[in-house]
């Protein structure tokens, strides 16, 4: 079975199943593929890893600059930090085309309403990355600022906040990491099919798109 | 070219208009400045623009102050060429604060008359587009004004921090703290090692 699986896959199918029904699922493969005689030439896999396997390594982020946080975000896009390895190069000027939204910078209540456009024009399945003290909670505005939104989780849900003023390039590129395990634990197919919750009591996908329920 | 000084400058303005249109004047700062009553003021930009010695013909900036009894316009120009500067103020009441506009005379002085109508209220008299220029055209309130009370929310965004109130550091208590604080004695060098 490890022989059949991309090693890549490997990992996705392990955390898919228990291990009495890996086990038996490993076995009922073996032998079919076996005797079907296919051996070099079939993945087998959930359909959920491929599919989670696929979109975590092309993330495409949102271009989105608000501030001096977007300093170091193109940095971590630029030739030494470089974020395409991540797969997540591909910086969209159209939020339709976008996976995830990294709100980079300081978000004014002027501009806090279109923020909360773009990421309602995003298809799902849809991520925010909130980058900067500011992002998260006002940073240095939040005392006494009148203009800062105290806080991007306060109009969009946030799947991973990244501190710093501004964090480096690296911390981005941590937060990437952090969302791609996120993505990779999705389980999107076995919720639409109502798998989940499942008898491990492993928390489903993303209850915001669960049940196809949009924001 | 003739580089006036301050108060070169302040003696022509006082020749052209009468002793009495500069109230008060500061000639040995970096930024030297002339306070004119608001009667005087829009002939004494209009005389600081056109005076063949004069020329100012660059307005740097204009800013606010509020002294929360009146607010104080500040108008900072400089004449490409002659090389001079000079800093105008001007005071208005705090009630019904107006002050006429210089737009015509400075273009750029546009936008930065909106910016103190938008965070001072101030209320510039025949400006050609008065309206706000960085908060939103909804915004209630003039932000920098001293007695300004921020709404607790803004279209349902909610002004008020997730964080608790005693998380952050609190400038005043620190330092009460650290003053009242007994001092450590010290006990590492003394006693042999």
């Amino acid at each position: 079975m490890g022989r059949l699986l991309d090693t890549r896959l490997q990992h996705e199918f392990d955390s898919s199943f228990p291990d009495r029904e890996r086990e038996r699922l490993r076995r009922e493969l073996n032998e079919l593929i076996r005797s079907e005689g296919l051996d070099r030439a079939l993945y087998v896999a959930p359909l959920d890893a491929i599919i989670n396997w696929a979109r975590l390594g092309s993330l495409w982020p949102m271009t989105f600059g608000l501030a001096c946080c977007a300093i170091e975000m193109m940095a971590a896009s630029a030739a030494k930090y470089d974020i395409d390895r991540f797969g997540a190069g591909a910086f969209r000027a159209t939020p339709r085309q976008a996976d995830v939204m990294i709100v980079a910078g300081t978000v004014t209540y002027k501009m806090a309403p279109r923020v909360k456009r773009l990421f309602e024009q995003m298809p799902e399945p849809k991520y925010v990355i909130a980058m900067g003290a500011c992002v998260l909670g006002g940073g240095p505005y939040s005392l006494h600022g009148y203009h800062v939104v105290k806080g991007v989780d306060k109009i969009v849900p946030v799947d991973v906040y990244v501190p710093g003023c501004p964090p480096r390039p690296e911390t981005l590129l941590e937060a990437l990491m952090r969302l791609q395990e996120k993505v990779r634990s999705e389980r999107i197919v076995a919720a639409r099919l109502g798998l989940y919750p499942d008898e491990m009591g492993r928390s489903p996908v993303d209850p915001r798109f669960a049940q196809g329920k949009t924001n | 070219m003739t580089s006036l000084t301050a108060e070169n400058i302040a003696e022509i303005i006082r020749a052209e208009l009468g002793d009495e249109s500069i109230e008060e004047a500061d000639y040995a700062s970096y930024s030297p400045w002339l306070r004119v009553g608001l009667p005087q003021f829009r002939r004494t930009m209009e005389l600081l623009y056109s005076h063949p010695l004069l020329q100012f013909d660059f307005l740097q900036l204009v800013t606010g102050v509020d002294w929360v009894t009146h607010f104080d316009i500040v108008y900072h120009l400089w004449s490409m060429a002659h090389s001079h500067k000079i800093a105008i103020k001007v005071r208005t009441c705090h009630d019904n604060p107006r002050v006429p506009t210089v737009t015509d005379l400075w273009p750029a002085a546009n936008w930065h008359e909106r910016e103190q109508y938008d965070l001072l209220g101030v209320i510039f008299e025949h400006h050609p587009d008065l309206r706000r220029i960085l908060c939103p055209e909804d915004w209630e309130g003039h932000p920098l004004r001293k007695d300004y009370v921020q709404p607790l929310e803004y279209h349902g965004i909610s002004n008020v921090r997730k964080i608790k109130d005693d998380w952050y550091p609190k400038p005043d208590e620190d330092a009460k703290a650290i003053i009242q604080k007994p001092p450590v004695p010290k006990t590492g060098s003394s006693q042999g090692q």
